[in-house]
């Protein structure tokens, strides 16, 4: 009765003015800014970040996650147009995609994805609806030792996943916490690391930084590259609706697919692209037309859209429960829970169980609109794609500074930006990952706390207690495995170098 | 996206050796503290120390091995014409900067918008005009009107209102 309660207050809040109209709002965004590659989910999410601090929790989400929802489903258009794609979790679907493309089925391609992403973002949504109370007596077991260890496997998970060395991904993670101390200390005040600086009593803006880390070498990216979007023109053909009734041949492809994704994205640190690579296998796998897989099979597109979708519910999930971000755009997420003054953690399923339940209720309104969007402007859409980057850089940039500035309302904010600017610009170049710093940055307060309340409780032994072992062994067999696999890998393609060399 | 081993790990061995750096300052400060705020700094300055000591270990034997082994520039975004666009790019940044410190934002921002868009972007005088009255109707409407932000005094919009 607890759970339909807040299902229906969910609901309602989400259809509630003007709720309803920042997702529409949220939605329209992000249409645009996936028009151009390189910037996508993350960057949205860090240039929109600014704006809810006006915002109660659900007009907040309601925003965000509006805009996170339709760039999952936008990217893989320009994958399919133009084979290139917004963000990395948009590569598979090129295989198949441009090349209907190309034999002039570019509307069927398109019709595939936004239909089976519909699916999958309502699938990965009501998964996430059905596992909350599942979960829930699990997660109110949890105490302070175990919620500290859940922050150092969720920082483990991203950091050893989200670039191609796991050192450098722990560095930076523990970067992210050295930040999170920079103010006053939460537990006696006492003022670390602010330089007399009345700007740093609170810590370094948030929002200042994750604009620093993600806008500002996209934004250099894109004015290194120069060039508009398209560079050719493509046509659309008007088979989007032949699209659409291959979803539902494909009905149990798309189901499988969504399942994938879903659980996948429940994971930590996996991302997008391991989802839609392991759905494109599988498709591939279980195929009757498997020759003809990079070469316009429409199963390669259904199956990407699919998983790619549905893997938005499975990343809400921990990050609501656990405060772990499955991923960078999460990641930001739990900066937006500050932000609007949640704890991510066992209180969103008691005291904010409704606001959990209207994050559901938005990633399926979300996926609604968001297809609704794209089928009905996309031919405008593909219009846009033709204004020059250096067209857009202008006004990038002024969101950029507008919305460092937001934060404290203090110029502070914006030198805080460019000073990440070029911190996010050297670790670009070095190849290093940038996720783990923000996490360890947002979590690294909670983790404090639950640290010291640890240490107060239960002195040393909540090192003793049998879920905080178990994390610890699962983190300790996950560097391992990661590492294996890393080491197999490089070994691998030395072999391959060496037989070629031959 | 790969980049010249030589500058890149010369860059590497320095930003590691900051977070040496960095994490010893760290323990260095908090050693003066009481214990509720030193745990958590010692508990994560002490393995940032120890890992970068590593990675800076692993970085300076990549260094030599590429050294040794001739290996070809690897360019990527690290070429002539990526570094001539970044460095354009500071500079533009610079000058929305410069303009917004003396016109403050509702005029420093579209200020900034018109220069980049005529001298960069090479476009028109009346389209930069155009999209820059836009950009402050947008400013003036949104976040002046409409938010009421506090925008700081810019150095010479502050010196008429006076």
């Amino acid at each position: 009765m607890v759970y339909l309660n807040a299902l229906v207050q969910g609901l309602m809040a989400v259809l509630a003015w003007p709720a309803f109209g920042l997702m529409l709002l949220g939605v329209g965004i992000g249409v645009v800014v996936t028009l151009v590659p390189g910037l996508g989910g993350v960057f949205a999410f860090s240039v929109m970040l600014p704006f809810t601090f006006a915002m109660t929790p659900i007009q907040a989400f309601a925003f965000l996650l509006g805009m996170h929802a339709v760039t999952t489903v936008n990217d893989e258009i320009w994958s399919v147009l133009f084979a290139v794609p917004s963000e990395a979790n948009a590569t598979a679907t090129i295989l198949d995609g441009h090349p209907l493309a190309k034999q002039g089925r570019a509307g069927r391609a398109i019709g595939a994805h936004l239909f089976s992403s519909l699916i999958g973002g309502l699938f990965g949504a009501g998964l996430l609806a059905a596992a909350i109370p599942l979960v829930r007596p699990f997660v109110l077991s949890f105490g302070n030792p175990e919620l500290f260890m859940l922050v150092v496997l969720g920082l483990t998970f991203v950091a050893s996943l989200s670039g191609r060395q796991i050192m450098p991904g722990i560095i930076v993670a523990g970067l992210g916490l050295v930040l999170s101390m920079v103010g006053q200390d939460p537990i006696t005040s006492q003022l670390r690391f602010t330089f007399g600086q009345l700007f740093l009593q609170e810590g370094p803006p948030l929002v200042s930084v994750v604009l620093g880390l993600f806008a500002v070498p996209a934004v250099i990216e894109l004015s290194v590259r120069r060039t508009s979007i398209a560079t050719a023109q493509v046509a659309l053909g008007n088979d989007v609706l032949e699209g659409a009734r291959d979803t539902l041949r494909h009905w149990k492809l798309v189901l499988a697919s969504s399942g994938i994704g879903a659980i996948l994205g429940m994971i930590p640190g996996l991302g997008g692209s391991v989802s839609q690579w392991v759905a494109y296998g599988w498709a591939r796998d279980h195929s009757k037309n498997k020759e003809m897989f990079g070469k316009g099979a429409i199963e390669g597109v259904i199956a990407p859209a699919a998983a790619t979708n549905s893997k938005e519910g499975g990343h809400l999930l921990p990050t609501i429960v656990f405060g772990v971000p499955a991923g960078a755009s999460m990641a930001l997420l739990l900066g937006a829970f500050l932000i609007v003054g949640l704890v991510p953690g066992p209180k969103m399923l008691t005291d904010h169980l409704d606001i959990t339940f209207a994050m559901v209720w938005i990633l399926v309104l979300a996926h609604i609109v968001s297809v609704i969007v794209c089928l009905v402007f996309l031919r405008q859409l593909v219009a846009i794609t033709h204004v020059r980057a250096t067209v857009l850089i202008p006004f990038i940039l002024s969101f950029i500074f507008i919305g460092s500035y937001v934060g404290k309302n203090d110029m502070g904010g914006v030198v805080v930006t460019v000073i990440f600017g070029a911190i996010g610009y050297l670790l670009v170049l070095l190849d290093w990952p940038r996720p783990p710093l923000v996490l360890g940055f947002i979590l690294g307060h909670l983790a404090e706390n639950y640290l010291w309340l640890s240490q107060q409780t239960f002195g040393l032994a909540w090192l003793e207690r049998p879920l905080v072992i178990a994390l610890m062994v699962v983190i300790a067999a996950y560097l391992v495995y990661v590492a294996s696999q890393r080491r197999n890998n490089r070994i691998e393609a030395l072999r391959l170098e060496l037989v070629e060399a031959v | 996206m790969r980049s010249g081993p030589g500058i890149v790990h010369y860059l590497e061995l320095s930003f590691v050796g900051l977070v040496i750096v960095l994490a010893a300052a760290v323990l260095i400060a908090a050693s003066g503290w009481d214990i509720q705020a030193r745990l958590f700094p010692t508990v994560v300055a002490l393995p940032l120390l120890g890992l970068g000591m590593a990675q800076f270990a692993v970085t300076l034997r990549g260094r030599k091995a590429s050294a040794s082994t001739g290996d070809v520039d690897d360019l990527g975004l690290w070429n002539a014409t990526a570094r001539t666009h970044t460095l354009r790019l500071a500079l533009w940044v610079a000058v929305f900067l410069a303009a917004i410190t003396l016109f403050s934002f509702p005029l420093g921002l579209p200020v900034g918008l018109f220069l980049y868009l005529r001298f960069e972007s090479d476009e028109s005088w009346l389209r930069c005009l155009i999209l820059a009255a836009i950009t402050f109707g947008y400013m003036y409407l949104v976040f002046d009107r409409g938010l009421h932000l506090p925008w700081p005094e810019g150095l010479v919009t502050q010196y008429f209102m006076q």
